[in-house]
């Protein structure tokens, strides 16, 4: 038990240093010694939000963030095969396929909000920028999502958000749409119809959370 | 020299990275062992750089660049240069440079570190109505002291039409800066040299402002803008080679994404610098203008901890390579909200005590169209030129800074973003001007004087 105790203990370690192959190596322990893997995978998520809350204090800063979340996927797909493919499931809080809208080449605030929801809790598609409606809904539907969440930071791009939701709307898909960016406001977003909205990356977080409680009757 | 084929040649060959995350982790990690190897140290207390860490800052960034290169970020490949390759390129900027043409010809300089040149005005870089966005660029011609526009796309509509796609935006450049151009004639400055920024990544938009008789002439120039960090695209390639031939100017603003891929303040002034100088490589800018560091939180802009990495970038540039430097001026919060003349001021400041020329622009994250007044530029310009006039030293420059104006509108910035606005939120120009006259208002007035009162206090000696 107690050497179970050290795994966790180097798996979070490995993470708070960024050192993905110890990360590797604690997982594969895990699985060898038959631990509790959903302890492990709520330890990770703590560890993740820990790093996420310092992220959003100015503690750290984006790379730490990618850096921890790579190594936390990379333990996470060692050890995932060995859990029930239902109950993984219920670890998350819901499936977001996140991407700049077409046109814009900026992602840097994307990078950040696509970061927060994974160590939130949420399984996170980044389809990158310059990304069309049809990719934003062809990838959803592929991964099931639950939210499709875009960002636009020129303000010409704003209107690939409204052609979307519109989309979205006009086929009856079943996705919720966020947005946010720069010139994207609280107005706008209410304006063309989005279900969520985040002037930085913990509103979306937080909106993320709303839309799927709404979405779902509460969050799984 | 390098040339613009050997880019893309290098850009269809360099070594493949189809993750462009691995590139920003690259860059960034080798800039936190380049911050230890020299010494770079940020203290909350200096807002203007010391010139021998800046100088070290310089070394550390032609490090950076000589051994990494730039991301293409079409073709996901690296782009590389050797230092010998580097050195010619900015060996080659011009201290001087002659814009606009006939009675509104200037010749723009290179301005040293404690040399007190003159400082030229350059205002603009904001997104405008249709209704407002003529008047409001006539008002800014009108102000005597600004010396070039900085033109920007309108709001996103024009003629009643939402601009999407590379046809409305190519459509929308062109009535951009043909309004533009007829709003400094109207003001009698019919030469005044226009930059102008189309806002979009498409090589048509960009090359459809290229037009002698109603936009872009010889004597302006188009700016084009690398992504941070030190990343390139094949298609602004595209609109240098259309410009320099055409023979216009080239002007990029260089950006780090503080907090984000930039790192702290210690890394965001050595990529930040890296980026400088490779604009002279890639994009073979006339003149450089530095928007670093922008914090993720952007709002953030004039807080010590962004004037900082902002005043190392443009000391290190201005000390090592001979090329005019502007400065964005770019506040926090709308024109007449409570703090607003004070973060142009601090802004201001540290430009001109770090050997920038300024740009004063539109606030740093706008949240509606018309957030610049002329009364705003003329403000700024007044305080460059006093402080060139007393020969305000950069220790002094310093102490007004950090003792008395970052104080005063720091604690705005403690407020969560989304509860923040409210704190921001000031007049757009159509609140603040009469649109038929062209003169601001008597609120507007008042709190100009004001502020200019406040800083006479501190030291800053006005003309008048």
């Amino acid at each position: 038990m107690a050497s179970k105790v050290k795994i966790f203990q180097e798996l979070n370690d490995a993470i708070i240093a960024y050192d993905e192959e110890s990360a590797k190596k604690a997982a594969q322990k895990l699985v060898d010694e038959k631990a509790d893997f959903f302890k492990a995978i709520k330890e990770m998520s703590d560890t993740m939000f820990e790093i996420g809350e310092k992220f959003h204090t100015g503690e750290l800063f984006l790379p730490h963030l990618v850096m921890a979340a790579d190594c936390m996927q990379a333990a996470a797909d060692i050890i995932e095969p060995h859990l029930p493919k239902d109950k993984v499931e219920k670890q998350t809080l819901g499936t977001v396929v996140i991407g700049t809208v077409e046109g814009d080449l900026h992602d840097v605030g994307l990078s950040i909000v696509a970061m927060r929801l994974k160590t939130a809790g949420f399984k996170v598609y980044n389809l990158g920028k310059n990304v069309s409606v049809d990719q934003f809904i062809s990838k959803a539907e592929q991964v099931n999502a639950d939210i499709i969440a875009a960002s636009a930071l020129l303000s010409v791009a704003r209107s690939k958000q409204r052609d979307l939701i519109e989309e979205v709307k006009d086929r009856g898909l079943p996705f919720k749409v966020m947005i946010g960016g720069g010139p994207v406001t609280r107005e706008f977003a209410a304006q063309i119809g989005a279900h969520g909205f985040g002037e930085d990356s913990e509103e979306a977080v937080e909106s993320a959370k709303e839309v799927i409680k709404k979405k779902k009757g509460g969050i799984k | 020299m390098i040339n613009l084929f050997d880019i893309l040649d290098r850009s269809y060959s360099g070594e493949k990275i189809t993750d462009e995350k691995k590139w920003d982790l690259r860059i960034w990690s080798r800039a936190v062992k380049l911050v230890e190897e020299f010494n770079i140290k940020y203290d909350p207390m200096v807002a203007i750089a010391d010139v021998e860490m800046a100088d070290r800052c310089f070394e550390a960034a032609m490090m950076l660049l000589s051994e990494h290169g730039v991301f293409n970020i079409g073709t996901k490949r690296v782009v590389k240069f050797d230092r010998e390759e580097i050195e010619k390129a900015i060996g080659q900027g011009r201290d001087n440079i002659i814009l606009g043409e006939n009675r509104d010809r200037f010749t723009l300089s290179h301005r040293n570190v404690d040399s007190f040149n003159e400082v030229k005005t350059m205002a603009g870089h904001f997104s405008c109505t249709d209704e407002v966005g003529p008047k409001l660029y006539q008002a800014m011609a009108e102000v005597q002291s600004l010396d070039m526009i900085e033109g920007f796309n309108f709001y996103g509509e024009h003629g009643g039409r939402q601009m999407q796609g590379m046809v409305h935006e190519t459509l929308g450049t062109k009535y951009s800066v043909s309004s533009i151009r007829k709003a400094i004639a109207r003001a009698g400055r019919p030469g005044m040299h226009i930059l102008y920024y189309p806002v979009s990544p498409d090589p048509a938009v960009n090359i459809a402002a290229l037009d002698p008789d109603n936009g872009i002439r010889k004597t302006d120039a188009i700016e084009i803008t690398p992504i941070p960090e030190l990343k390139i695209e094949s298609n602004l390639l595209a609109v240098t080679i259309a410009t320099t031939e055409y023979g216009a100017f080239v002007n990029s603003d260089t950006s780090t994404i503080m907090y984000g891929f930039g790192g702290g303040p210690t890394e965001s002034a050595i990529i930040g610098t890296a980026m400088s100088i490779a604009v002279y490589l890639t994009y073979r800018v006339d003149y450089n203008s530095i928007a670093s560091s922008l914090p993720v939180d952007a709002e953030k802009f004039s807080l010590t901890e962004c004037l900082w990495p902002r005043s190392m970038n443009l000391i290190s540039m201005a000390r090592n390579i001979k090329s005019p430097l502007f400065c964005f001026v770019a506040p926090g919060p709308e024109p007449e909200s409570e703090h607003t003349w004070m973060e142009l001021a601090a802004q201001t400041i540290m430009a001109v005590a770090s050997a920038a020329h300024i740009d004063v622009i539109r606030p740093i994250r706008p949240y509606r169209p018309n957030l610049l007044t002329p009364l705003q530029i003329e403000f700024c310009s007044e305080i460059a030129n006093a402080m060139v006039k007393s020969q305000m030293s950069r220790e002094e420059a310093n102490k007004i800074i950090i003792n008395d104006l970052v104080p005063r509108y720091s604690p705005t910035y403690d407020v969560p973003t989304k509860d923040r606005y409210r704190l921001l939120k000031g007049k757009a120009f159509e609140e603040l001007y009469d649109l038929n006259t062209l003169k601001p208002n008597k609120e507007h007035i008042d709190s100009y004087y004001a502020a200019k009162k406040e800083l006479t206090k501190l030291g800053i000696e006005f003309e008048w």
